[in-house]
């Protein structure tokens, strides 16, 4: 099995590969640098809804809704806030930040739906006392929506857990579009990733069999008395270590000359999850196609929106990991699907023995299996299939219609199924 | 476990679809024998040996290599078993050592044999460059190595001499009888170079359509000669005194074939009919060759 992966490590499509891996992450370099130079703010903090109160302060229009107190304690917290990006105090800007979006919090808040006020008031005192320097909760008003229930609460309180957990973590906050390493490995993840988890599977294990079939190698090792589910296996696990290899040894290198270059973000940098997503099987529902902006990002995150009435607002359950944490769990769903998507690719290898062919069919598999999926990500659907579970962020984040138990339990199954099929077919084919 | 022999195949039969490639077959190697397999394309000789590697299951019979029954001991038979079948799988884009070394860590063979199996090649500063660039005689040098790795008491060879120049022909004839003596090896090979497999093999087994042609073990010790006499009646109850009726018969008004087992018989022979104040005009070897076997089983020209 390590004799089989040394060989094919140092293959030339190993190096073409790392090439290929090394131009995309180089264009994806490129797009976070074209998105920071059409950023929306300037500056190193984004203080535009700050900068935005300060300018309507004794408005009419906001007086209306809120009682004075309210107002002027927000237009205190905005001005420091302001005053604190000046300084370059990120510590003191993250904590008031997270006062403020708690303040814009308790403003949201549900009038018509108890249990999402009750939810959301629990929510907020968790970090009120914290931040808030002395100020009661019950002082704060809230804004009035009439019977209409928006969930604003809930993206303020994100953006308040967000800047509560950076200012704990004495962390600087680090954006979408900064470069780093923390935000270059964020992005590759979600945007690139996928698609690699596709394709190097049909690319690299279609002809894992058949090649050596052909060749005569499978004929020399099978006579030397290695019994055949052995090698099977070994061919399996050396071609699901081989797509690690390739996904994630030129991300590591990659990282590191970004972190030399641009600056090295933090490991325990915040990053949104859906914590209930592993303890249940039902999931929460997916509905951000037809949203002009799908996502919301907070930091590096990127987290469904949902439009309720016309609103777009966020998914609720998310909660904050450090980085870490979020790596390993994407490395785990990284490592379910090369499971399973190696197990199909080598069944379909074992099967035909013509090597052209079994490329056909094996993209003609993954491309099927995932365009026929793909509706069952979005919308009010129950996303059953392995092949659209090739994305570990969104699986963790919980917005492909499956829990990440769910998938868990999908692809070790799936790639169980497989591999038993496989193994009983190669067993007893003609060689 | 011990055994009589080194492979014993009973009533093996297999079928791909409607069409029967091996019906009934049966034979056996004996211990530290070199026995050849002989049949034209077709005829089942590689579906035979794969059978016997297991890279072909049967629908029905039995293998037993070295005592152990292949389908129900697997691994245990095809341990003491090597098989070079058709052309030599190796990897192209590995140098000769790193395959040998694949193998041998597949295997748990220790570095001392490796060794060994490097100096038994021939290759050895060839051993450090890619396959790639090795010709076919390298590669079947490479591969038997890979092969013997494990000391095998029993090998099969699936064409071993195809495509390689005489010379790398006569080095492999040597190296597989070497291999005989000193590794106490018994071998099983197939080839249609019938001169080769006449200098090489003990004994011939011949397959046609799937099948196993009972032919005369023309590699045994009998001995046919042919005498052109004077007086064909009194020749005739000479030898026949001697021998056996059986074991001649008239071919001419004056001459006569008969098989003998060794030399001293044909001088006992001699000495009879010359005391018979018999003439003896002529006597020669009449010993058969396989290209005429060959031609006479399969109704056509030997394929060489």
């Amino acid at each position: 099995m390590l004799s089989d992966l040394k060989r094919r490590i140092k293959s030339p499509t190993t190096w073409i590969i790392v090439w290929l891996v090394l131009l995309l992450s180089y264009m994806q370099i490129d797009n976070m640098k074209t998105e920071r130079l059409n950023r929306q703010f300037y500056g190193k903090h984004n203080t535009e809804l700050e900068n935005l109160d300060i300018r309507l302060m004794g408005s009419k229009y906001w007086a209306y809704f809120v009682n004075e107190y309210t107002n002027k304690k927000r237009i205190e917290i905005a001005e420091r806030i302001i005053k604190a990006e000046f300084n370059e105090d990120y510590r003191s800007y993250n904590r008031y930040k997270a006062f403020y979006s708690l303040i814009y919090a308790k403003m949201y808040m549900s009038h018509s739906d108890r249990i999402l006020s009750k939810a959301a008031k629990m929510e907020i005192k968790e970090i009120w006392d914290e931040v808030s320097d002395g100020t009661r909760f019950e002082d704060i008003g809230t804004y009035f929506f009439g019977n209409q229930t928006y969930l604003m609460d809930f993206l303020n309180i994100y953006e308040a857990k967000f800047h509560y957990y950076l200012y704990n973590n004495d962390l600087d906050v680090v954006y979408k579009d900064d470069i780093n390493n923390i935000s270059f490995l964020y992005k590759y993840l979600i945007d690139v990733l996928p698609v690699l988890l596709l394709a190097f599977p049909v690319l690299l294990a279609h002809n894992s069999i058949n090649k050596d079939v052909n060749s005569g190698i499978a004929r020399l090792v099978l006579t030397q008395g290695i019994a055949r589910w052995k090698y099977y296996i070994s061919k399996y696990i050396s071609g699901v270590l081989y797509i690690l290899f390739l996904l994630y040894m030129p991300l590591i290198f990659i990282s590191a000359i970004i972190g030399f270059n641009y600056g090295f973000g933090s490991l325990k940098y915040p990053v949104f999850y859906y914590p209930l997503g592993f303890k249940g099987l039902i999931p929460r529902h997916n509905f951000v196609e037809g949203l002009a902006a799908p996502y919301k990002y907070i930091g590096i995150s990127r987290l469904p929106k949902q439009s309720v009435r016309g609103f777009e607002t966020i998914l609720l359950g998310d909660e904050i990991i450090p980085f870490y944490n979020f790596l390993i769990l994407v490395v785990l769903f990284t490592i379910l699907f090369a499971l399973f998507a190696v197990a199909l690719a080598e069944l379909i290898s074992a099967i035909i023995n013509s090597q052209l062919i079994s490329f056909g069919l094996a993209s003609a598999v993954f491309t099927a299996g995932y365009k026929l999926s793909e509706p069952y990500i979005h919308e009010r659907h129950y996303n059953l299939s392995p092949f659209t579970m090739n994305n570990p962020v969104a699986i963790i984040n919980g917005s492909c219609n499956a829990t990440a138990l769910a998938s868990f339990l999908i692809l070790c199954l799936s790639a169980i199924l497989l591999l038993t099929i496989g193994i009983l077919y190669f067993s007893k084919k003609n060689i | 476990m011990s055994s009589e022999y080194a492979l014993e195949v009973k009533s093996l039969n297999k079928a791909y679809g409607r069409k029967r490639v091996l019906n009934n077959v049966s034979f056996n190697v004996k211990h530290n024998e070199i026995v050849g397999f002989i049949g034209p394309y077709g005829a089942g000789k590689t579906t035979t040996m794969k059978c016997i590697c297991n890279l072909v299951y049967p629908d029905s019979g039995e293998i037993i290599i070295n005592g152990y029954d292949l389908f129900k001991e697997r691994e245990k038979a095809l341990e003491s078993q090597a098989a070079l079948i058709e052309s030599p799988g190796l990897y192209r884009d590995m140098t000769g050592r790193e395959n040998i070394q694949l193998i041998a860590r597949l295997r748990g063979i220790g570095k001392e044999r490796i060794e060994e199996v490097c100096d038994f090649t021939g290759l050895r500063e060839e051993l450090n460059k890619k396959v790639s660039g090795y010709s076919t005689g390298m590669k079947q040098m490479l591969a038997l190595g890979i092969a013997i790795l494990n000391k095998p008491k029993f090998l099969i060879l699936d064409e071993p001499m195809n495509g390689l120049d005489p010379s790398g022909v006569i080095h492999l004839r040597n190296t597989l009888q070497r291999l005989v003596k000193e590794e106490d090896m018994a071998i099983f090979f197939s080839s249609h170079q019938l001169g080769e497999v006449e200098k090489l093999a003990h004994r011939i087994i011949f397959i046609d359509k799937g099948e196993i042609i009972e032919v005369p073990d023309i590699m045994s010790n009998i001995q046919r000669y042919i005498i052109q006499v004077s007086d064909l009646d009194s020749s005739v109850e000479t030898i026949a005194n001697i021998i056996g009726e059986d074991s001649l018969e008239t071919i001419a008004s004056d001459s006569i074939r008969f098989e003998i087992q060794n030399q001293d018989i044909l001088s006992e022979i001699l000495y009879k009919l010359l005391s018979r104040r018999i003439k003896v005009y002529d006597i020669y070897k009449d010993n058969v060759d396989i290209e005429t076997i060959y031609a006479e089983i399969y109704n056509k020209n030997p394929e060489i």
